[in-house]
């Protein structure tokens, strides 16, 4: 605590005698009052899941819930392509690039098991999904003018 | 200054219902005891503001509202953190609670001056020169505060004719003899031979006080 000025350096009591003035204005030998209980209370005593965790939960949920309903919207529109097609035996242009995209999904060769959400695309309905039931795509296929 | 003390705001080791320790004070007043809460501000609260007082000087010097503030905020901040983990206790609650008012405070400048946190432009700044001082431990800090509350009890104890010339301390300890004299309407050679005299007494009354015998200013080497 020492403190010089340009001639006659404080000595420490000077110094002493300084810091307390300040202290004194500033309040430090005041009494800080009982904090308010709501302000620290708020929070529970012991936090079960953290905020990182739930806020990796939720966002687990949200992609959740999008894959599930584009894999019912997906089963869906494939499934009325198919009835489209074997009941007029034409398919339109605007199909054409889903149902492309649908069998490179879900081809899986002669024996291969089938995705439960490739139904649509086994055009033949033997259960599976190979260049059979795209041999059937490119029959149906037609432009409808 | 001496610096082994603590006597005024160091806690009471012994467990038992009059003197309780820190961490039966604790754990009380996580659970909504206030007593033992006002207990542990008795002990620590002093060290609290002078902790922020000594990282924000000025500041507190300008508004001692701010402090009063930041001295709220950091008891706020104990408790939600020692309530957020009660299974972790601070090995010292000075250490800690220092820590925690030392924190407050540099949060409390930021927010004052958002800037604050960059590195130090020019060596004027009154903010910086306040975080870029170095950060004496908890021990160094009750030493000093000890030592500040001797000096008061001291100058208390001063009589009326020396308390009218600290009135005018901050011309002298600036030197400006002259000035200071005239306002107390005395010569001045016969303040300096009367300050000399006012600093002798504190200088005993703290030695004796403090229990150190302590050697007059003038018979030190330095």
């Amino acid at each position: 605590m020492s403190v010089t000025n340009h001639h006659e350096p404080l000595d420490s009591i000077e110094a002493s005698l300084t810091e307390l003035v300040d202290a004194e204005r500033a309040g430090v030998f005041g009494q800080t009052p009982l904090p308010e209980r709501e302000a620290w209370k708020d929070e529970p005593a012991t936090v079960l899941f953290p905020l990182r965790t739930v806020r990796r939960l939720a966002i687990a949920a949200v992609i959740a819930l999008a894959v599930g309903v584009w894999s019912l919207m997906f089963q869906k529109n494939l499934s009325s392509l198919r009835d489209r097609s074997r009941m007029a035996g034409t398919v339109r242009v605007a199909d054409l690039g889903t149902i492309q995209a649908s069998i490179a999904h879900c081809l899986g060769g002669p024996s291969g098991s089938i995705d439960p959400t490739c139904g649509g695309v086994d055009f033949d309905g033997d259960g599976d999904v190979d260049l059979a039931d795209f041999r059937s795509f490119q029959v149906s296929y037609a432009v409808k003018r | 200054m001496p610096k082994d003390r603590g006597a005024h705001v160091r806690p009471t080791a012994p467990h038992s219902v009059a003197h309780p320790d820190d961490h039966s004070l604790v754990a009380a007043a996580i659970h909504g005891d206030d007593a033992a809460l006002r207990t542990l501000m008795d002990r620590y609260d002093r060290l609290v503001r002078y902790t922020i007082f000594r990282t924000a000087k000025r500041q507190c010097v300008r508004d001692p509202q701010w402090l009063d503030t930041v001295a709220s905020d950091s008891w706020t901040g104990l408790l939600r953190s020692l309530r957020r983990e009660p299974g972790k206790r601070p090995t010292l609650l000075s250490t800690y609670l220092t820590a925690i008012a030392r924190n407050q405070t540099l949060s409390a400048l930021r927010r004052l001056r958002p800037g604050l946190s960059d590195p130090p432009r020019q060596s004027g700044s009154e903010h910086m020169a306040d975080l870029t001082a170095p950060h004496p431990e908890p021990v160094d800090f009750l030493s000093d505060l000890d030592s500040l509350a001797l000096l008061r009890e001291c100058l208390a104890d001063l009589p009326e004719a020396d308390k009218i010339i600290l009135s005018q301390l901050n011309a002298i300890t600036q030197r400006r003899w002259n000035e200071a004299g005239e306002a107390l309407g005395m010569s001045e050679s016969t303040l300096r031979s009367r300050w000399k005299r006012i600093l002798d007494r504190l200088r005993e009354c703290v030695a004796r006080k403090s229990g150190s015998g302590v050697a007059p200013e003038d018979d030190r080497s330095d």
